[in-house]
This record gives C-alpha cells, structure tokens and sequence, in this order.
C-alpha cells in the first residue's frame, strides 16, 4: 500500500504531471484528454511530459527486469522533475509505486514512483476533493482493476468520486472482488483461462444492470469491451463503456 | 493401484481449462464459510502475530529445530533426518522393516504425497492404506489429490458411490453420509491390522517437543493411537518455537482452511507412552532452497490451509492437477518451482494475472503476487523459456521505451498492423489468442500525443 | 545415514540464512483473555451454544451419581452393550454407578476389544467455553483411542474446569504436562467427528464419534 495516505496533500503551487499508459496514448487518448479536461476545471495546472514513454510493466510481467528497469530509468529521468505523478490507471501506478521498489529500493524509479498516484487516490486524498463538478445521469457499475484494489487501495476512492457525480446511479457489480482476467500477456499466453475469467465478469456486469460500465483500468476495459464485442456472452443490452476519468470530466 | 506420477505441469491443462460447476460450487461452499465464521476475534492481530512468529522461526531455523530435536528426544521420541524426498521414504522403509510391519496406515499428510511415499513403500512391498475420506477416495481410483485440503473435492458425489461400487463391490450411493459410513467400515480393521501409524505435522513446538496434527475425521487420532509404531513425517518450516504460539495458529487455519473455530481434533502428541515409539523425520527436500532465497523465504511461512485455492481464478478453472505437484493453487505456483525444479514448472508463475486475492485470503499475510512476479525473472535469468522470439521482443520493447522516437515508431507499427486486421489482413501469430475470443480495440484516428502537440 | 542428513540440512540452513539480520527473540506472547467474559454463567451459556451448534450435546448434573443416571437413560435408548472407560478418578466413579451396560477399563483390556464398545467414557481436563471444546489427557493407548473409536463418547469434568478459551492457564497446565514428562497424547475435541471431503458438504459421523455428550458436575467434588 502506498505509505502515508492522509498525511501529505497536494499544496497550490506544486508540479503535477500526467502519466499517461502507453496504451492509452495510443489506444484511449480520450482517457488522456478527459485528464486534461478534469484537471482544467479544477483549476490544477496539469503538465504532460512528453517525452514520456511507458512504465515498463509488459517487461516485468514477463520477468524481464532487466527490460523493466531500463524502462524504470527512463521515466524516472522524465518525472524527476514534479511534485505529483498523476496516471489514470491502477495497474501502472502499482508498477511505479509498487513494483519499482520491489525490483530496486534504492534505484531513482523508485523513489520516483514513490510519487505516483492513480487519479481517483489523488483527487480524493491529496487534493480533498470528491464532488469534481461532473454530471452523468446513468447507472453505473465500477469494475474494480485488481492491482488498484489491492496493492493501491483505490477502491473507496473510486466510489466516493463516482457517488459524487450529479444524477449518477451507481449500482454494485456481483462479485465485484474476482479478476477480469485480462493479466497483461496472460490474455494471450493463457487465452482461455482469461477468456472464461472475462466472461464471468460479462455476466456479472449484466447482472448488475448498469447502462454504463467504468473502471480505473482501460485495460480491464480493453479486454471485457473485446469480450462484448465478439458477443460470447448472449448479452442483450448494449452497455457502453467509459474509463473513470471520462465520467468524471462530463458537465 | 498406482497413481499416476508427478508430471511437470501440464500446459495442455492451463491452455485447455475444463471448468467444472460442481468444483466452482464446492469452492464458493469453502469461501462463504470462510466469510460466515464468527468474528468475535480480531483476524488482523491474528495474522500479524503469526506473521511474526514464522518470520522470527524461519530466520533461526536451524537454532529452533535443533531445540526442538531435544525436546523431543527427550520425551523418548526418535529423531531423524533427511535432505532428500529419497532419504525420507528410506528412513520409512526402514522403520518398517525394523518392525516387521508389512502395513501401514495414514493420516493425511500432502508431504507425504509430495515426497512419493506410498510409491516408494510399494516397491518395498509394504501396503499404505489411506484412511482420510478424500485420500482414501483418491486412491481407490488412482488418483492425485487436487487440492491441499481437500483431496478429492474434484469429484461429485456420483462420482464417488461409482469409484465405491467398483472398488469396494458395494451396491451404488451418491448419499455422502452412506459413503463415509461405507468408508468407516472399510477401515476399521486397518488401524489394527497396521504396524506403523503414520501422520503429518501441522506444528511441532520446540520448547516441549510437541507434535501437533489437527483434523476433523478422527481417522488421524486412530492412526496415531493404535499401531504400535506412530511415525511423524515433518517438513523442516513446520516448528515453531513455544507451546504458547500454538493458539494463534490453531485459530487462523481452522478459520481459513474450513471456516471452522477449531477443528474437530487438534492432537498435541507428547512422546511415546511404554512400549511404543514415536519416530519424527525431518525433512528438508528443497526448503532450504526456499529459504536461501530472500524474497521466497516467505512462503515457507505456509500452514497449508488451502485459503488461496479456494479463491483464485485459475485454480478453480485449471484444477489441481494442473500444477503437476502436490501443492496446487497460489502456493503450490510459488513453490513448486523451487521443490520439483525450475524448469519443471516453469509456466506456473505465469499462470496467473497477479490479481492478489490469494494474498489478501492468506492468514500469515504471505505475498504470493510479489513471489510470483519474482519467480518469473528467475525462469527468464535461469531457464530457457521464454523462448527466443518472446526475449527478442523484450529487448526490443526495452529499447524502444527508451527515448521518444523509438516509441513513436514502435506504436506507429502497432497502429498499423490493427488497422490492417481491422480491415481483415490476417493478424499476427502473437495476436491470434486474444482473437479467439475478444475482438480488437478500434484505433482512434490520432494518438494523445499527437492530439497534445496541436494543442500546443 | 542419520548423521549425514542431519548435518547436511542444518549446514544448508545456515548457508541460506548466512549474514542475515534477524529479531534477537521471537515475539513476545500476548494472552487473550482480557476480551473475554469470566463469569461462570456466561460461560456455560458460549460453552453450551458452540457445542449444541456442532451437532453434540452439554447436561449439567449435580454429582457422579447423576451424570451416569443421565447415561443409563441415554444408554438404554442408544442400546449399546459395552462402554469404555478411561482411568481418571472422576470417569472410573461415574463408570461405577452406570447399571445396565459392561464397563471395559480401556488401560487394561487388548486395544481389539475396545473395537466392540458402542461408547466411550472420558474426563476433561479442561473446557473451552469460546468453541465448545474439551480437553482430554490419556497418557496410555487404551485411554488414548478412547475420543476417537467408539460412536458414541461421553465426557465428563466439573464446573470448575470451564475456561473462556484456549488461554495462558490450559495452556500452562499443557506445558506442565509436557514438562512433567506426561507421555501419550492431549487432544482438544471440539464436536462429533466431521467430514466434508465430498463436494465440501458436512457430514457428522466420520471415522470418530458420530456423537458427543459432555456432562458438567456442579455440586461439590
């Protein structure tokens, strides 16, 4: 868990930065630019740096740590500069803030990533805030990416933004605490198990009822929205699938 | 008859998953008791002290067995030693042959599966006769046990009455209660028949030389008690110091292994009573390869309560003979690289999405996730897998992050290759799986950087 | 063999742990009895109410005499021919006034006749109200298979061995037993005997007793 949750807080004047995943960069850029578009109607200057490139977990999923920290080095060497490390993504906020000190503790990524948060931690425990001004009159249902849930927390966070929002219904998804199955290359290595995880997960978020489905993770997004699209699940409703940061930038 | 013998892995197992409802069920069944047993009792304390106490027993390993051997002797137990699966079987064949025992009779021990022995007594000539109900079902058919807790909870309860109606000649049931009567019956006689009781050992205290062994079934307090011989086979992480530590742990494994306060029969075996013997073999057979490696070191902290099989994914779907091991699930990925070979089960790390449930379920608070994420660098450091084409990929995924221009390039490929299979062109090799079941997501007509620099 | 083994593991094990910075001491023990109730009447009631959940059954009788009334009532119902009786003073005295069945003295009789007793008669060491538990001492094999072999066990201890849990004073007089060189084996029973190895489905009645009666003496010794 990242240490010191409540105790430091975002002070006016900081640098905050956004990390944006490589696969939203290339992917999701709507995820990026709802980021921008947040963080404008806060007020809070939000730099991109652009030279920044990826946070290396593919490498260290496939226990290429070596791979992984030459990555580290490179984006430890953009984000050295800022206060704040805002991604809008639990899995590659758990590599930075997590995984960077369990390969090295000593090394700059981690120290680093020591100030990496993912956005709905950031918005609600460093600036304070969790009504951000967006109204998104639907039913919503929160897939909780596992790496956000459990090595950062970010749960409470999430929720408290999303029951925030004006005209919002948020509904429960069954069994919200099981896996997706997405894993990164698990998807591929292991296709069928990760396929049978996803469509347990379909299932459920029919069952929930939801007209919208969010999550902090586009990946987990990425894999269930795959899953839809090839209609293994016999779904009937069309759900419509948005990242956090996209509901949360709706007015 | 004969079970079939390790065999690494079986990808074809992790690959081709057969979900079965009846074990998804049975799971749910061992989680929701888990959840529903009562909570006058403060877990995390729980957890944290046990925690503790392991991580001080694991790093004064060998000063605590050596109290522990002592104790024990002096309580007029026999202590023995082995640092290979081979010198346990050997030190049991010879304890039986010391005996004149040609039978012996078990309480439930997964070392002793990890370690071959009924195999090895076979070859001996001696008969090993399960008497724990799901080891006892396992054998009549010839089977490996699937789960640590649980050895035949792969099975349905017809499944069962036909395993008992054609290796008992017994007119079929599928009523569970009917079953166990069946199985009580047919194992009476073999406590007394039996020269040599043996069982596992959940705990042994170092301080007193107590063996403690918990069970629900009664068949272990049978086993121990009425042979003449009660021989302890004992993995070397399973001391911990003081009598006194024992209530914390009764606690947690009963509550995580089958949502129970206690269970049913927690034995604190004292030493042998006259003219009996009690035998205790320590045994190493890689645990002290776990233990020289830091960031595994952990695992061995393991009650085996099986906690984190009944809540991974992938277990429930691949099953416990996908693992190629004794130990299945979570636990059975982080270790059995360590005790069966690195190249053996080199795919069981991978196998999996490091979603961390099995890490929030476990009562000693072991980081399975991190250990598996670690076990994975050393397949790629130590063996040779992943293959060439993957490490080739690697380095040039490393190389490409590395400054901008290489990125864009990198991605710009990318980009191409989804729009071509987006417009029908055959995909390639690496992106088949995932189309198997998911379809691609559409590519957005400009990137966010692109998007940004207009901005600009 | 033996010595070769035993040095090969524990030079092993130092390898492993070689240059490590480890806790001087184990952690400090920490009792758990201050979160629990001590009042004897609170205690009877968790005692009786974990017990009766796990399927077995907790009378309270005044003296001996009463408790083997109460089996002689149970005995004639359940029709058992033989019982088993453990050799502590407090079982051998209730065994005494049992009428209508055949006491075996485990110590003493050939553990294959044991195998014939529909029910068994043990003492309590000590009773753990938090989970319905009895802790039962038997330092030869007669008495040790005594919890274990027949369908029916009978358990008997008096008012004052009620503790709230598994806690520092059952724990201590464990250790003493363990220290004295108490040989055999203690056993915490807790219920009938279970299973639920087919489909996780609980079954009472395994390979152990299909029931368990724990009778409570109040009066006086």
């Amino acid at each position: 868990m990242q240490a010191a949750l409540a105790t430091t807080a975002y002070k006016a004047g900081q640098s905050v930065a956004l990390f944006l995943p490589c696969y939203c960069d290339v992917l999701y850029p709507d995820v990026g630019r709802a980021c921008v578009a947040l963080f404008e109607r806060l007020g809070i200057p939000l730099a991109y740096p652009f030279t920044q490139t990826c946070c290396g977990q593919p490498a260290f999923n496939g226990g290429f740590w070596r791979e992984a920290a030459t990555t580290a080095r490179h984006f430890a060497a953009v984000f050295a500069p800022y206060d704040w490390i805002v991604v809008p993504s639990g899995s590659c906020g758990a590599m930075a803030s997590v995984f960077y000190r369990y390969m090295d503790e000593q090394s700059p990524a981690a120290q680093v990533g020591a100030r990496v948060y993912d956005l709905a931690s950031f918005l609600v425990h460093k600036l304070g805030v969790s009504d951000v001004g967006a109204r998104f009159p639907h039913r919503v249902t929160y897939l909780d990416g596992c790496h956000g849930r459990r090595e950062l927390g970010a749960t409470a966070a999430a929720v408290t933004l999303l029951r925030s929002v004006r005209e919002l219904e948020f509904v429960e998804l069954p069994a919200v605490e099981e896996c997706c199955g997405f894993g990164g290359t698990f998807s591929v290595k292991f296709d069928e198990l990760s396929a049978s995880m996803g469509r347990a997960k379909c299932r459920n978020i029919l069952a929930s009822g939801a007209d919208v489905l969010t999550s902090g993770d586009a990946s987990c997004l990425m894999h269930v929205s795959g899953l839809f699209g090839k209609a293994t699940v016999p779904a009937v409703r069309d759900v419509r699938i948005l990242h956090l940061a996209q509901i949360l930038a709706m007015a | 008859m004969a079970a079939q013998p390790h065999a690494p892995a079986a990808a074809s197992s992790f690959a081709r998953p057969q979900p079965s409802e009846s074990l998804a069920a049975t799971l749910q069944r061992s989680v929701d008791l888990k959840r529903t047993a009562e909570d006058q009792v403060d877990w995390a304390n729980l957890r944290q002290r046990a925690h503790a106490i392991k991580k001080y027993t694991i790093e004064h390993l060998d000063t605590v067995l050596l109290e522990f051997e002592q104790s024990l002797r002096a309580r007029g137990g026999t202590v023995l030693w082995a640092a290979t699966r081979e010198e346990a079987v050997a030190h049991v064949r010879d304890i039986c042959r010391r005996h004149g025992a040609t039978s012996v009779v078990k309480g439930k021990s997964m070392l002793s599966e990890e370690i071959e022995l009924n195999a090895g007594l076979n070859r001996a000539g001696i008969a090993a006769v399960e008497s724990d109900l799901g080891e006892f079902i396992v054998q009549l058919a010839g089977q490996r046990p699937s789960h640590i807790v649980g050895p035949a909870l792969h099975l349905n309860r017809r499944d069962v009455g036909t395993i008992f109606a054609e290796k008992l000649g017994l007119p079929f049931s599928d009523d569970p209660q009917a079953l166990m009567t069946a199985a009580r019956l047919h194992l009476r006689r073999r406590y007394f028949e039996a020269g040599i009781g043996i069982t596992g050992v959940n705990f042994a205290a170092a301080d007193t030389g107590t063996i403690v062994v918990v069970e629900n079934e009664g068949n272990g307090g049978l086993s121990a008690s009425i042979p003449p011989v009660h021989v302890c086979l004992m993995g070397i992480e399973k001391v911990i110091p003081r009598l006194a530590d024992l209530p914390v742990f009764l606690r947690l494994l009963a509550r995580a292994g089958t949502g129970q306060k206690l269970t049913t029969y927690t034995h604190y075996f004292l030493g042998p009573e006259d003219g009996k013997q009690l035998y205790c073999i320590l045994i190493d057979a890689g645990r002290t390869r776990i233990l020289a490696d830091r960031r595994l070191r952990e695992s061995l902290f393991c009650i085996r309560c099986g906690a984190c099989l009944n809540v991974c994914p992938v277990y429930r779907r691949a099953g416990g003979w996908a693992y190629g091991s004794a130990y299945s699930g979570p636990i059975g990925a982080v270790v059995t690289p360590l005790l069966e070979g690195l190249s053996a089960a080199a795919q069981l790390p991978f196998a999996s999405t490091l979603c961390g449930a099995c890490k929030q379920e476990c009562p000693v608070d072991i980081d399975l996730p991190h250990q598996l994420a670690y076990l994975r660098q050393r397949v790629v450091e130590e063996t040779v897998q992943p293959d060439a084409a993957e490490r080739s990929l690697m380095r040039a995924f490393a190389f490409c992050m590395q400054r901008l221009w290489t990125y864009g390039i990198a991605f710009a490929i990318v980009r191409w290759i989804l729009r071509r299979v987006a417009h029908g062109g055959k995909p390639p090799a690496a992106l088949a799986p995932w189309l198997r079941a998911r379809t691609l997501p559409a590519i957005p007509p400009e990137t966010f950087k692109s998007w940004w620099k207009k901005r600009r | 063999m033996t010595d070769g083994a035993r040095l090969t593991v524990l030079q092993a094990i130092a390898r492993a742990l070689r240059g490590e910075a480890a806790a001087a001491a184990p952690p400090p023990l920490q009792g758990d009895e201050e979160t629990r109730p001590s009042e004897l009447a609170e205690l009877v009631r968790s005692f009786c109410s974990e017990l009766t959940l796990l399927g077995g059954g907790v009378t309270t009788v005044e003296d001996a005499q009463a408790c083997a009334a109460e089996i002689d009532r149970r005995l004639r119902a359940d029709g058992a021919a033989k019982l088993a009786v453990q050799s502590s003073p407090l079982a051998r005295e209730v065994a005494r006034n049992l009428s209508g069945i055949d006491v075996i003295v485990a110590r003493e009789a050939p553990l294959a006749a044991l195998e014939t007793c529909g029910c068994s008669l043990v003492e309590a060491q000590a009773l753990l109200a938090d989970t319905g538990s009895a802790l039962v001492l038997a330092d030869n094999s007669g008495d040790r298979t005594l919890p274990y072999l027949a369908r029916t066990c009978f358990v008997v201890t008096t008012m004052e061995k009620l503790h709230p849990t598994l806690n520092s004073s059952v724990l201590l007089g464990l250790q003493q037993a363990a220290q004295s060189g108490a040989r055999g084996e203690a056993v915490i029973v807790t219920g009938p005997s279970r299973t639920a190895d087919i489909e996780k489905i609980l079954i009472l009645g395994a390979h152990g007793p299909a029931e368990l009666h724990v009778y409570i003496i109040t009066g006086p010794a």
